[in-house]
């Protein structure tokens, strides 16, 4: 299956809804998330989120999914899905005197750990670690080397809404941070993202 | 008991959602408002359409050399070559996916090297839904093989 073909827009929306499958199948096992009137979580608890990744020259947009609590407060698990989903223009070494400028688009699939360390009940910092693979899709090229990226690290602030803040019954976290990306450019960004309790 | 109505409410709006990207959210109504066909329609998606090639001229890339492939760079199938005086040139070519590469003279890290810009899309007839047909025309693909 070559990466062309992956990365179709049904394939897209079919990663969108294994997605929200996983976030029914956690909620069908009845594993809930204890909410204070603070919106403190305690055990474990799946949060769902986007994410958005950026500097100057460049945008990532995600779905980020938490397992928090699985070991002890204020750890998570973390699975993402992030795509730069429209060209950007790259340069790439071909062979020595020989480069490549092609539009590219990127899909990355990362999992790892984060740790959330609160401050206030509202306000906390976090920091991530994630790892994963990335895969360019080139176009007018078959080019499309799958490589690894890691570390993908993100530190910040974030804001804890308890349930009723946004949503009726969810609670919801903002982050904002910084993030360093191992990409062949663009690797320090801004970081953000908002989490909602399932 | 209250959890459990709660989580089957929750439940089941999560899967309206879900169902909702998934099928894309189909306007199912069967009220029409896109018009009726024009009189002059043609009904017939044409076989051919425009490739519009775009390059970078300079100083150091006075004509630029392209070629076109149909389908992508590395699978060789090359349609025509042609040099570039102009910053864009207009080809009819039959409808199908293509690919230029142009070839350009650039200093990269202090070196005088060669930079191919690859670009590729698929070239498909315009058509336009009415309520009682489709009308088609000649499609366009624009290949930005631009430098820098």
């Amino acid at each position: 299956m070559t990466a062309n073909r992956f990365l179709t827009m049904k394939r897209l929306r079919l990663i969108l809804w294994m997605f929200c499958c996983l976030a029914q199948i956690a909620m069908a096992q009845g594993i809930r998330t204890e909410k204070s009137s603070a919106g403190v979580v305690a055990g474990p608890s799946h949060h769902l989120g986007v994410d958005a990744s950026f500097n100057a020259n460049d945008v990532l947009l995600g779905a980020i999914f938490y397992y928090a609590n699985p070991f002890g407060e204020g750890f998570s698990l973390v699975g993402a899905f992030t795509a730069r989903p429209y060209g950007k223009k790259m340069l790439v070494q071909d062979s020595p005197g020989t480069y490549l400028y092609l539009r590219e688009e990127r899909y990355s699939l990362l999992i790892g750990i984060d740790r959330q360390l609160a401050l206030t009940p509202q306000f906390g910092l976090f920091a991530s670690l994630l790892g994963g693979v990335t895969i360019p899709v080139y176009r007018g090229s078959e080019r499309n080397e799958t490589d690894a990226m890691f570390p993908v690290v993100s530190v910040g602030l974030q804001w804890s809404l308890p349930s009723g803040a946004l949503f009726a019954d969810d609670a919801v976290a903002i982050r904002l941070g910084g993030e360093y990306l191992d990409l062949l450019e663009n690797k320090y960004r801004i970081y953000s993202s908002i989490l909602v309790s399932l | 008991m209250i959890k459990n109505i709660v989580v089957a409410y929750r439940l089941r709006w999560s899967v309206i959602v879900c169902v909702g990207i998934f099928l894309n959210c189909n306007d199912s109504t069967n009220e029409c408002n896109r018009g009726y066909k024009p009189s002059l329609c043609d009904e017939t998606a044409p076989a051919t359409g425009t490739v519009e090639v775009r390059v970078t001229l300079s100083d150091m890339n006075a004509s630029v050399p392209i070629t076109i492939y149909r389908g992508k760079v590395e699978q060789n199938v090359v349609v025509f070559r042609d040099t570039l005086t102009v910053s864009s040139k207009q080809y009819l070519l039959d409808n199908a996916e293509y690919s230029v590469r142009a070839a350009y003279k650039a200093f990269v890290g202090g070196s005088l090297v060669t930079v191919y810009s690859i670009e590729g899309g698929t070239l498909s007839a315009d058509s336009k839904e009415y309520c009682d047909g489709t009308c088609y025309s000649k499609g366009t693909l624009v290949l930005d093989a631009a430098y820098p």
